[in-house]
């Protein structure tokens, strides 16, 4: 039950505590220093996508303004997972952002039919045998902050794909929260896509659009600008305070 | 009468006037009068006093008043008065509840007389302009029913039922009370900043609930919040604990205090598994006894934190049993909450086969408990609550989200309960010494957005941590992007 202190020893703010004691009226009060700080912000990017804070650091990102946005991005796995990890790490360590896949949508959409013994001809899912991981589609895709839904993923074919990938879509405009749809320049989300449909694409028209184009290393700039109006966050994540009262 | 009216108003420089406030605040709520012209005169003074300033006067200023206005009577009484010693917390409670148990008596005379003269010859009663004769035992009856509001209701003014729409008159002193008292709204504070900036306590009434997985610090967080209303908000707490033995929740409170910020200066904290493993270093110990031990026991600020364990002779403790021994202690000790660890270490009234059930009985029991504790008069219970494996697993795909689900196995949890908060914690966070605390329900006002608290683990003591600067991040994240590109 007994875990050390995470500081740095070294840190000239905090002398190795993790934390700096904040003035309060009542019990205690404090506040992480930025040593700790550092590998809260690690710990919470591999929450979000195992791996991510290894991919390589770009000094900024076009998708950093747009956390509370609703975004449509076409960008390879090269460009977008560091641009991703940009902007992880800018924000606050409780944070809550998840990447999914179209196969996990239809996963967690098909477990309820699982558990009640019903048939299921989903060559994926029949692959991962029964899920349990999420009993339904809103335990999946309901809790975060920032939604990222990969597409592409799914290779085979369920009609319902693109229902259940507009579901997903519904019900977090419905929240009030923010999707992140990430598709890739070789694999565009178009017609002849597993999650396509035109509903899809009437529902993505109002999301903000980045598309890099194929071949663009993460630190080549964006030349293509985004377009289509950003549908601005309603909840959320609560604002931090600005001003910090430590000094370099 | 004359000591009741001595224990609101200060009269010597050693008078807690916190205290005295208090006294006053259960005065106002009994509705209880006095006798003389001069201690109602005082005592009315009083009241205008506090409604203006938020605080009782003192000796000096009541004394100016009266001899300003040639009240040279008033100023003999007040001088007598001012002799005896106040009394203070369940002291006076008691004294109050003597007091108005005489009241209760000569009322509930009056009232049979007049029943009585009612059955026999009929009496003309006035219902605002208008008279009514009531006459025979049916009007009786109604007359008793009707005037036993004043006999059963409790001391402190907790109304236990009446007509909303004649009503208008208490309803009016109810919210003046309200209004010129500072703590009004306000219940027990935890110490967690955000928790109680959002929930503003537990309330009288009001049953909480907490729910966490086993390890989850659910006993944790209720001997932090003990001990903060205890030490830091001075008030009395009642802690039936199921799952520790009195000794053990002792010696983490001994931990706890040994880190208090007053001996800073003096002494690192001690951690808990020395004083349970008795291995301490001299200067520790030194520490320990000559500094911790006497200013937790000798501190006259500081409110109690008394501790009952099941009686090991009983094989079932219900909380019908609790709540006898509660009300027990209420009488000497009139503590502020009261936390029961945990829910599925109660028995429930009658035999049921199932968990579920049980637990069912128990929550309700302890609701029931929040609202009618004392005859009426009301408290806030704080139940401790386990989740379940399934509840565990499903919160861990979910970034440790709980939701209200998780806490299905027993329905009731979720009906009873004002609010359900619950803590999650994973080994990163353990690691780090932080806990998520997160809101799944709360009746009364807006829930709180989860937040995370931070856990010094030797002393086992939670505080408050605040989130981040914007300024503060943007500097770490660049210091990470900034490592890597160093180390390629």
């Amino acid at each position: 039950m007994s875990a050390k202190s995470t500081g740095n020893p070294d840190c000239p703010l905090c002398k190795g505590q993790g934390y700096i004691p904040v003035e309060s009226k009542g019990p205690p009060a404090k506040r992480t220093c930025r040593c700790v700080l550092q590998q809260d912000l690690i710990a919470n990017v591999e929450r979000g996508l195992k791996r991510l804070s290894k991919q390589p650091p770009v000094k900024e990102s076009p998708l950093l303004k747009h956390v509370e946005n609703n975004l449509w991005i076409n960008a390879s796995k090269r460009w977008f997972l560091p641009h991703l990890r940009h902007v992880a790490l800018r924000q606050s360590p409780t944070w809550f952002f998840k990447v999914i896949t179209d196969a996990d949508l239809m996963t967690a959409w098909l477990s309820s039919a699982a558990l009640k013994g019903q048939s299921i001809f989903d060559a994926d899912v029949l692959a991962q045998a029964v899920s349990l991981r999420y009993l339904t589609l809103v335990d999946l895709i309901d809790p975060p902050n920032l939604l990222i839904i990969r597409v592409g993923v799914k290779a085979a074919r369920n009609v319902a794909m693109p229902e259940v990938f507009l579901e997903a879509l519904s019900h977090r405009a419905h929240e009030g929260k923010t999707v992140w749809v990430w598709d890739t320049p070789v694999h565009p989300l178009r017609d002849g896509h597993l999650c396509y449909s035109s509903h899809v694409e009437e529902f993505l028209s109002d999301y903000g659009k980045i598309k890099v184009p194929p071949g663009h290393g993460p630190a080549q700039a964006v030349t293509t600008a985004t377009t289509g109006k950003a549908q601005t966050h309603v909840g959320g994540h609560k604002p931090l305070p600005r001003v910090s009262p430590w000094k370099d | 009468m004359k000591t009741i009216l001595r224990s609101v108003f200060a009269a010597t420089v050693n008078d807690n006037l916190m205290l005295l406030q208090e006294n006053y605040g259960s005065m106002d709520a009994s509705g209880l009068g006095f006798d003389t012209l001069e201690d109602q005169a005082i005592w009315r003074y009083v009241k205008d006093f506090v409604v203006a300033h938020q605080h009782v006067p003192n000796l000096q200023t009541l004394s100016t008043h009266f001899k300003r206005i040639q009240e040279m009577d008033v100023v003999d009484r007040l001088e007598h008065v001012a002799t005896l010693r106040p009394k203070l917390k369940g002291d006076f409670i008691s004294h109050l509840e003597n007091k108005a148990d005489d009241r209760r008596r000569r009322l509930a005379t009056e009232i049979l007389k007049e029943a009585g003269g009612i059955i026999t010859t009929g009496v003309t009663i006035k219902e605002g302009k208008t008279e009514r004769i009531l006459r025979g035992p049916v009007d009786a009856m109604r007359y008793v029913m009707d005037k036993a509001h004043d006999i059963v209701t409790p001391t402190t003014g907790a109304r236990l039922s009446g007509e909303v729409t004649k009503d208008g008159d208490d309803f009016k002193r109810e919210y003046n009370r309200v209004e010129t008292d500072p703590l009004a709204g306000i219940g027990q504070y935890s110490g967690l900043q955000q928790m109680d900036e959002a929930l503003r306590g537990a309330k009288r009434y009001e049953l909480w609930t907490h729910a966490a997985f086993t390890g989850g610090l659910k006993s944790t967080l209720m001997l932090n919040w003990a001990y903060n209303q205890a030490i830091w908000y001075h008030h009395d707490v009642l802690i039936f604990s199921l799952e520790m033995p009195y000794t053990q929740c002792r010696r983490i409170l001994y931990a706890m205090h040994s880190g208090h910020e007053k001996f800073k200066d003096i002494h690192e904290a001690v951690p808990y598994m020395k004083i349970r493993d008795g291995e301490m270093t001299p200067e520790e110990k030194d520490f320990l006894f000559k500094h911790v031990v006497p200013d937790l026991n000798n501190h006259a600020e500081y409110g109690a934190i008394h501790i009952e364990v099941a009686d090991p002779e009983k094989t079932d403790f219900t909380v019908a049993d609790l709540r006898a021994r509660a009300e027990l202690i209420y009488s000497k000790h009139p503590f502020s909450v009261l936390f029961v660890d945990h829910a599925l270490l109660m028995s429930p009234r009658k035999w049921v086969p199932s968990t579920t059930e049980r637990l069912n009985e128990v929550i309700r029991d302890c609701k029931k408990l929040a609202m009618g504790f004392n005859k009426g008069l009301g408290l806030a219970v704080f139940l401790l609550f386990q989740i379940s494996r399934e509840g565990y697993k499903a919160a861990e795909k979910n970034g440790g989200n709980y939701n209200l689900t998780h806490l299905s196995y027993a329905n009731e949890a979720e009906r009873s309960s004002d609010i359900v908060t619950a803590t999650w914690l994973d080994d990163d966070m353990r690691k780090q010494g932080q806990v998520m605390i997160q809101c799944l329900k709360s009746r009364d006002q807006e829930p709180f957005e989860n937040f995370r608290a931070g856990i010094s683990w030797p002393t086992r003591r939670l505080s408050t941590l605040l989130e981040p600067f914007v300024e503060d991040i943007q500097h770490a994240g660049e210091a990470v992007d900034g490592d890597i590109l160093e180390m390629s």
